[in-house]
């Protein structure tokens, strides 16, 4: 965790940013783990919390909402940040979360977490502050609508549980776009709000303006949650579709 | 005064990672005297030279994806940076630097073994820049860049120095001048350039009035003859018109003036308004973020969470392996925690809870004003938002008018020139008593006039500019005299390396005018059999290269001669130009450079015979100094085929002797 929290200086100034920022991350990692341990998700691998980060952030600016930003590169195997496993570590170094499982070979390492009893009563601080509170909502209802897909007919039988979703995420189309050009080790552009996701996601969000006359548009207005699952049923059946 | 030369990197080691050109990671120690880089067509060993370049520079003027465009697509390895580690010296000064490849950045550099990290230093290349230019002597890593590129890296294909004028006026003057001087020199021709095209603008603009006065006297001339014949009531009606037309573009003219100045304060207004906003939103937003950072340290620093402390103090348990620890190291490692606030592992500073801590009670007013905070800020922003939108407005309402006033004053210069020679016409023709003639004397002697004044400005440009040539010259002089100092040192070296392929050759110093006109500068020309090659089409090809490697080799020895200053000089060879009577003297002449330096062959086996010639001379172990490209690159069917022929090959080369 970081340490300084007072700010004078410039240089102060940018290190409290810093601070912030890694709190932030820090928060919502916590986020993700609460609302899995909601839905009796026995543990979140290392490339689960990957995969449901990256959703719940390129998908952020739907319910209008800020999450600190995280640099994800394109790799072969989906969008990855190192930050979120750094401060994943930090954290069960913290005792917020705990190591379900943990195994290495060949240099490579697996590793399933949970939250711990601390974690949660960690985060039932930090949501009283209502900004937090916010997005523990949004990464809430990612996750719900995550678990809604995660044994669906039809995914990757090379993984387990939420690890899933991977053949989802690979559908996602800002990451597709990279897969399909290639560019490996690219950043995928979160920050652009006008990026593929985002463009989808409005189509699917103005489906009432797209209503032949006559139709009444406010009965037709969907809610957050009705695009998540529409947007990821675009994303399934994107999926079986590549077979 | 100390004489200061340029100091030139010798490399050292060099690794490179991860990179999918490779089958395997390269690693290879650079050794006094030779080294070897053998393999065939397309296993990356050029690549390797631009790995090498770019590790020491960066990547200068390639693009971003150089080195992964030059992966297949199936072998770009996944999930790791490729990356490539130098190891090399600057004078006595030691330094290693690692650069990501795909990612062009340096992820760290130390320099005598204190190092510099991406992670602390966000802006580590110039960083870098700066310590290479103060260990070389450079005033630019542009120079660096330029001496690998022309002197020290030579591709098969590459450039010949020995006839770029230049290339070749440039390296040496890095090599053998000091104190900056090519720094200097550029500085001075430069300011020539300047003040030399100051002066053709303006005697550009000379040549128009002179055209128009030429175009005057011929009018006079004909007026003479009776074909022309001035109006004067026409001539009044013209002027007429041309003083309405000033006026109202003057009018015109005013009100933009004016609106400029409205607007201009009304942006100096509102500029002050968006400062002193957006000041009140920066302040605002660290305040927030202070205040952020203050609730969540408390509720990170929660003692329910620093389990792993609590758990040390009170009951010496360690939460790696849950024993029981002696007391006493328990305490040391709480100590370490608490007091020091130092972690036990890293030793870096941590985050403790501390009497700054605030209490649950606390935690909810802080909340409270931060919301509030937050909400303040949100106004303020909108605030801002909104006073942003509206200055963009008038900044773009100001350009429009900068570009019309600009007009106006062009379009009212017209008029007055204009209306000068209406008026100069109706003067004369209203005199009377003056013959029509005159007219156009009054408007050849104003137009003269424009283009004396226009004389008395070039004039003293030119004088300026007669100084800056001189000042030039004089340091033209200055390093024309110091290569007349070195090229005696030189030409015996190069007689050396060439006699026993070419007989008598020397160096013959040739003037060569450059841009700058009326200065020449002197570079070196190989003459041999009688003529002096003053292009390289007055030599054959393979002259042409075995001249160029024996240049390169000369000024390399030289500069050590002068400066005892080393390099690692790199050849791509191609002795696939010579002829067999001729590749034993090619590979003396080589062994004789790597006798007294570093020098790297880069060699594809094009001609069988060449490598074992090349390295006999080499006093030790041959193997050691051998980079296999065929142990370490992609190789093609054609290549898998013939790698028994080729394993023959090279042990030819490591057992020739």
């Amino acid at each position: 965790m970081p340490n300084s929290t007072k700010s004078s200086r410039p240089s102060d100034r940018a290190q409290s940013r810093r601070d912030n920022e890694y709190f932030k991350r820090s928060n919502e990692i916590l986020y993700l783990f609460y609302s899995a341990d909601e839905l009796n998700w026995p543990y979140i691998s290392k490339i689960g919390v990957q995969k449901c980060l990256y959703l719940s952030e390129i998908l952020s600016p739907l319910k209008e909402i800020i999450l600190a930003f995280l640099n994800f590169i394109y790799l072969y195997k989906g969008p990855y940040s190192k930050d979120i496993q750094n401060i994943l570590d930090n954290l069960v170094a913290l005792n917020a979360i705990e190591v379900v499982s943990f195994t290495t070979t060949d240099g490579n390492s697996y590793a399933d977490y949970r939250i711990t009893e601390p974690g949660k009563y960690l985060v039932q601080h930090l949501v009283s502050y209502l900004v937090e509170k916010e997005k523990l909502d949004w990464i809430r209802t990612v996750t719900k609508v995550i678990d809604a897909y995660k044994d669906s007919y039809g995914l990757s039988t090379q993984y387990e549980g939420v690890d899933k979703i991977i053949d989802l995420v690979y559908q996602e189309p800002s990451f597709k776009d990279l897969k399909k050009r290639g560019a490996k080790r690219e950043a995928i552009p979160i920050e652009d709000r006008n990026n593929l996701t985002m463009n989808l996601v409005n189509f699917l969000k103005k489906v009432d303006q797209r209503l032949p006359p006559g139709y009444e548009k406010d009965r037709y207005k969907l809610d957050l949650e009705t695009i998540l699952l529409l947007f990821f049923e675009y994303l399934y059946v994107e999926h079986l579709s590549e077979g | 005064m100390g004489v200061e030369y340029i100091k030139l990197p010798i490399i050292r080691k060099i690794e490179v990672q991860n990179y999918g050109l490779f089958r395997k990671n390269l690693q290879y120690k650079f050794q006094e005297g030779l080294n070897l880089f053998i393999g065939g067509n397309r296993q990356g060993k050029t690549t390797t030279m631009y790995i090498i370049l770019y590790g020491l520079i960066g990547l200068h003027d390639k693009s971003k994806d150089f080195f992964s465009s030059r992966v297949k697509q199936e072998n770009l390895s996944k999930d790791t940076h490729p990356m490539v580690k130098l190891n090399f010296q600057i004078g006595k000064a030691k330094l290693e630097i690692e650069r990501d490849l795909f990612d062009p950045r340096i992820n760290y550099f130390s320099v005598n073994g204190r190092s510099y990290k991406r992670a602390d230093n966000p802006d580590i290349e110039e960083v870098y820049e700066k310590e290479i230019e103060r260990l070389a002597g450079i005033s630019d890593l542009a120079d660096y860049n330029f001496l690998l590129e022309k002197l020290l890296i030579r591709e098969e294909e590459g450039n010949y120095l020995l006839w770029n004028t230049d290339d070749q006026m440039r390296v040496l003057r890095l090599l053998f001048s000091y104190g900056k001087f090519d720094e200097e020199f550029i500085r001075l021709r430069e300011n020539y350039r300047k003040i030399d095209s100051k002066v053709r603008g303006q005697q550009d603009i000379q040549a128009q009035f002179k055209k128009r006065r030429r175009a005057v006297e011929r009018e006079k001339f004909e007026s003479i003859k009776g074909l022309t014949k001035i109006d004067p009531a026409e001539l009044k009606k013209q002027m007429s018109s041309l003083e309405k037309e000033t006026a109202n573009l003057t009018a015109t003219y005013e009100k933009i003036v004016t609106n400029i100045r409205d607007i201009g304060n009304a942006i100096k207004t509102l500029n002050q308004d968006v400062n002193g906003l957006s000041n009140e939103v920066e302040e605002l937003d660290s305040e927030t973020i202070r205040m952020e950072n203050l609730l969540f340290k408390s509720v990170y620093t929660d003692p329910k969470v620093q389990l792993a402390n609590h758990k040390l103090k009170n009951y010496q348990i360690c939460i790696f392996c849950n024993r029981k620890i002696p007391k006493d190291k328990a305490q040391d490692i709480v100590s370490n925690i608490e007091e020091r606030k130092r972690c036990p592992v890293c030793d870096s500073v941590i985050s403790q809870a501390s009497s700054d801590d605030i209490t649950e009670k606390e935690r909810a007013s802080l909340i409270e004003v931060l919301l509030k905070k937050r909400a303040t800020t949100d106004e303020k922003k909108s605030q801002l938002s909104a006073k942003q939108k509206e200055l963009d407005t008038l900044k773009k309402q100001l350009e429009g008018l900068w570009i019309q006033e600009n007009k106006m004053k062009e379009d009212l210069r017209k008029k007055s020139l204009e209306t000068d020679d209406i008026k100069l016409q109706l003067s004369t023709v209203e005199m009377g008593a003056i013959e029509e003639t005159s007219v156009f004397d009054r408007r050849i002697e104003y137009l003269q006039s424009q283009i004396d004044e226009y004389q008395k400005d070039i004039d003293k440009d030119k004088i300026e500019r007669e100084a800056a040539r001189k000042t030039l010259e004089q340091k033209n002089r200055e390093f024309t005299k110091r290569l007349e100092e070195i090229r005696e040192g030189l030409v015996e070296i190069f007689k050396d390396y060439t006699a026993s392929f070419l007989g008598e050759c020397e160096l013959a110093a040739v003037p060569r005018k450059t841009d700058i006109s009326m200065i020449y500068f002197n570079v070196f020309a190989p003459k041999f059999a009688g003529s002096t090659r003053y292009y390289k089409n007055q030599a054959s090809n393979s002259e042409a290269t075995f001249l160029e490697y024996a240049f390169r080799m000369s000024l390399c020895q030289l500069f050590k001669q002068i400066t005892g200053g080393e390099s690692l000089l790199a050849i791509e060879t191609s002795e696939g130009l010579f002829d067999i009577g001729s590749v034993p003297v090619l590979a003396e002449a080589i062994s004789k450079y790597y006798d007294v330096s570093y020098l790297l062959i880069i060699s594809n086996l094009g001609r069988s015979d060449f490598l074992p010639m090349l390295v006999v001379k080499s006093k030790d172990e041959i193997r050691s100094r051998v980079l296999n490209y065929f142990d370490i690159g992609r190789l093609s069917a054609a290549q898998e085929k013939d790698r028994e022929k080729f394993d023959a090959e090279f042990n030819k080369i490591l057992t020739a002797k």
